[in-house]
């Protein structure tokens, strides 16, 4: 019985969690971790799994949890200054307007469709991995799990200011990085 | 006309807050006015809001997946 139960577990949801976690975490050790401790928590709370939501589904919530505590245990980490924080931005110059070489430049593309070249979305991820873990975490928090920033300064432990500086320099770092890499080679 | 002008850096903060209906009025009036005159911060705003649209398409195009190995080291884990 258990046996069974738990081999269709991990061959029927492993592979969607591991798909979900990485981009939300950008290194796949980590997305690795995060399913294993997934399959581990259901397993020892199977027995208050009342079936008001689908397996699948209470794997998903179980997930996103863990994902978030990643990033909150990234904070705890940090005993002095966030990195992605410090005065020095390469993308403006001192009086805060661009810096010559990254001016945003026209990438040529329909802003109303999206791009469906797989390519991209390896360049993207990989954009995204060069982000400062906590950039990452408030920009995954925000625009892929669609939280509030209330919800994330929360979560977080950090403070509103401190979420708006991360938020605005990990959009335009990535912005940066995918003109660089895609757009305009 | 001073008061009104505000940094391109400013402004890529100002379009973040405005997202979440964080700016106040002032400063809604200033980022407008900047949006008026800065063809760089239009070209990054537009950009931005591409990227926001498009950034959970990440989890259509990703097709990564755990190995054989990983799975038994999960099933061992269970047991």
């Amino acid at each position: 019985m258990f046996e069974q139960k738990a081999t269709e577990w991990v061959n029927s949801y492993s592979d969607m969690l591991y798909r979900y976690a990485l981009p939300r975490v950008s290194d796949s050790d980590v997305a690795k971790d995060l399913v294993q401790e997934t399959f581990l928590a259901a397993w020892r709370n199977i027995k208050t799994f009342k079936g008001e939501i689908s397996e699948k589904n209470w794997l998903f919530t179980i997930l996103k949890n863990k994902i978030i505590d990643h990033y909150r245990k990234a904070v705890n980490r940090l005993t002095d200054s966030f990195p992605g924080m410090a005065d020095d931005d390469p993308y403006f110059e001192e009086g805060g307007h661009w810096a010559k070489e990254t001016q945003p430049k026209e990438w040529g593309v329909d802003y109303n469709n999206p791009i469906e070249a797989k390519e991209f979305y390896e360049v993207l991820e990989k954009c995204k991995s060069k982000l400062k873990e906590m950039q990452n975490a408030v920009f995954t928090m925000k625009y892929m799990e669609g939280m509030e920033s209330e919800e994330i300064c929360k979560e977080l432990n950090i403070t509103p200011s401190n979420y708006w500086v991360l938020l605005h320099r990990a959009k335009v770092q990535l912005r940066a990085c995918l003109e660089k890499n895609w757009f305009v080679k | 006309m001073k008061a009104l002008n505000i940094s391109c850096k400013k402004a890529a903060e100002y379009m973040c807050k405005k997202e979440e209906g964080s700016l106040g009025f002032w400063q809604n009036f200033q980022l407008s006015y900047h949006l008026l005159v800065c063809g760089l911060c239009r070209i990054f705003k537009q950009q931005d809001q591409w990227l926001k649209d498009n950034i959970c398409k990440v989890d259509e195009h990703c097709k990564g997946c755990l190995s054989e190995e990983d799975k038994k080291a999960i099933l061992e884990k269970l047991r």
